[in-house]
């Protein structure tokens, strides 16, 4: 074994073990700091007595088993009804989507406008938006997943910091209601609660960047038309708004008592096709926006530095697999090493995404949410962990094709899950 | 390579899957995830309070649920030369239409009047006679050592300090503290306005015309 294939080897090793490091102090620095303040916005205190214009949209793309609970709770909402248009995009459906909209639409008084998108119109969420954005004119825009819930209080939670003109975004909590139907749904439950709570809510407390999830959250028109407006070039067209933004100097305000309930994949291979989406699309990003992120002038470098990071994200899974199999790898081509690096990197990893990391930041969570007998099922998080990091390679390679063959990445629908609301 | 080489790793990593498949089976009734349970509105329990001139209660700053003091009031310390309620404002507009002014840096202001939203990357300190008539941030501390009057919503990441005066006709959100040793003008006669704060301090005047929310409590230095 030649020296280049050693110091390759070690390099591997060297990086894998530093940002599990980096990651592991970030994320019990969040627990900490998530823990030791109050749950609620200070937005949401603000008794703000005049509320701007909004659209809220819902793309919806064969969703007859959900999108009617939807509207229900989208026409309860609590909000001048005067500056509330909900538009709902009726996404080339197949199904039985398209009438119960325009049943709803018939019946709402004007409050919700439909939009029939051809079959022949170009597939996927970001496109249907774009085409929505046209007939939208109100100075806000929020949006919700067709098989969301809002609770009345939710809008008027969302828009409310935008009372900062350094907002261009707002994103709220979103919490998985089918929690407790198998093994699956229960994890990603925990892990939602980690992500949402902790991740998202310390990076808002520290005015770092949390993310603009493309769903439960506002935008400001204003900020979207600076930063080029509406993009459907990517697959996770949510990260590449939160970029643009970010580069452009304007923020994203998490909203942790903003919650919101949606339906979680409740079968292995949804989950699976549905990471590895969000990996495509985020990888894209990186390689779109990682030189732009770093060097804006308009943001402090703790929030380039942060940001970079969370735009790396996707790219840990892949490394940490490779890391792990050049563990295996080093002691058998290497029967008698000086000293076995590969126990460091192997150890490193166990350390930063295995073990403590994730499972503190979950444990927190759900102290958090004051709810700690959640966690029973915290042991078995490697298992859902495991299966994200396979999808989430698999979706650097797609993301890999799509840069270098310029391949077409096609858009990827969760599929639902629930019955109760088909026909209503 | 010997059979237990073979066997011991073997029965490791089918004892552990055991192990966890066990776990799973012990707890698969638990319904311990139903629902998150949803935090209670911050500021319920405190609107129940008497409202209109109860201001004040002085409040030690415990840890606990956001506080929410609602009131017409005006504290004046001695000594201090007592001042003149703000001009009528119009209704809090929580959306800002015109394209903010960007500064990355800090930045130190005297006798200017702005009418765009301004959007400050670092402190923002105030000198002289200043009005805005646009939404303002200010990503690090806001200083007010002159007199400074902000028409649309005042949002500080980081603290408030008011020496001079400062006339806030629709509110000021400050995820730190405010500390005003000069004179604090919160909303008019006409229209209420509001602040929210994680503690505010006041240690020379204040004029009340809305609410105070704050985590922290309210700190009232005696005259």
């Amino acid at each position: 074994m030649s020296l280049t294939a050693q110091i390759l080897f070690l390099l591997l090793f060297a990086v894998s073990s530093l940002l599990s490091l980096v990651f592991l102090v970030r994320q019990i620095g969040f627990s900490l700091v998530a823990m030791s303040r109050p749950q609620a916005s200070p937005f949401s205190r603000a008794p703000i007595t005049e509320w701007p214009s909004v659209t809220v949209l819902v793309p919806a793309h064969n969703e007859e088993r959900v999108i009617a609970g939807c509207l229900e709770h989208l026409l309860a909402l609590d909000y001048p009804a005067d500056k509330l248009t909900i538009l709902v995009v009726n996404d080339r459906s197949s199904d039985g989507t398209a009438a119960i909209v325009d049943d709803f639409a018939a019946r709402s008084g004007g409050r919700i406008r439909p939009l029939h998108r051809p079959a022949s119109a170009q597939p996927g969420k970001p496109a249907a938006v774009a085409d929505a954005l046209r007939l939208v004119s109100s100075e806000l825009l929020v949006f919700f997943d067709a098989d969301y819930l809002p609770q009345p209080p939710l809008l008027k939670k969302l828009v409310a910091p935008f009372v900062d003109p350094q907002v261009g975004a707002t994103m709220g909590r979103v919490v998985p209601y089918n929690t407790q139907t198998n093994l699956l749904t229960r994890l990603l439950d925990l892990e939602r609660r980690g992500g949402y709570t902790i991740d998202q809510a310390a990076r808002g407390m520290w005015n770092l960047l949390p993310q603009f999830g493309g769903t439960v959250g506002g935008i400001r028109m204003s900020a979207l038309a600076a930063v080029g407006g509406w993009s459907a070039e990517t697959l996770a067209e949510d990260t590449d708004l939160t970029y643009r933004l970010f580069i452009g100097g304007w923020g994203v305000e998490y909203v942790d008592d903003a919650m919101c309930y949606e339906e979680s994949p409740e079968n292995w291979e949804v989950r699976f096709r549905q990471v590895r989406r969000w990996a495509c699309g985020h990888n894209q990003c990186l390689f779109k926006y990682f030189g732009a992120v770093v060097s804006t002038p308009r943001q402090t470098p703790l929030r380039r530095l942060d940001a970079a990071l969370v735009l790396l994200f996707f790219l840990f899974p892949p490394l940490s697999l490779l890391s792990l199999a050049a563990a295996l790898a080093y002691p058998t081509l290497y029967s008698y090493p000086p000293f076995n690096f590969a126990v460091v990197s192997a150890l490193s990893f166990v350390i930063g995404f295995g073990n403590f990391a994730p499972y503190f930041q979950i444990a927190a969570a759900a102290m958090r949410d004051r709810q700690v007998a959640a966690l029973a099922m915290l042991p078995l998080i490697f298992l859902s962990s495991a299966i994200s990091m396979v999808a989430a390679t698999q979706g650097l390679f797609f993301a890999l094709r799509g840069l270098w063959f310029n391949a077409h990445l096609s858009w990827d629908k969760t599929a639902r899950f629930r019955s109760r609301h088909v026909g209503a | 390579m010997s059979a237990l080489s073979v066997f011991l790793p073997t029965a490791l990593l089918v004892g552990l899957v055991a192990l966890h498949a066990f776990y799973y089976w012990l707890h698969r009734h638990s319904a311990s995830q139903h629902q998150v349970e949803l935090p209670a509105a911050p500021d319920r329990a405190l609107e129940a309070r008497p409202a209109k001139g109860a201001f004040l209660a002085l409040d030690p700053t415990t840890e606990g649920a956001p506080r929410r003091l609602e009131g017409e009031y005006a504290v004046v310390r001695k000594g201090r030369t007592p001042f003149a309620a703000s001009a009528p404002a119009g209704a809090a507009r929580p959306a800002v239409t015109a394209a903010p002014r960007f500064a990355w840096a800090s930045i130190k202001l005297a006798n200017r009047d702005l009418t765009n939203p301004l959007v400050c990357g670092d402190d923002l300190r105030l000198l002289g006679d200043c009005a805005f008539d646009g939404a303002v941030k200010v990503a690090g501390d806001l200083t007010i050592n002159g007199r400074a009057v902000f028409r649309e919503p005042v949002t500080v990441n980081g603290y408030v300090h008011v020496t001079g005066e400062a006339v806030f006709e629709q509110g000021l959100l400050t995820k730190s503290d405010a500390v005003v040793s000069g004179n604090l003008v919160i909303g008019s006669r006409s229209a209420a306005a509001w602040v929210v704060a994680r503690k505010l301090r006041i240690e020379g005047g204040l004029a009340l015309h809305g609410s105070v929310s704050t985590a922290h409590g309210v700190e009232l230095e005696a005259a």
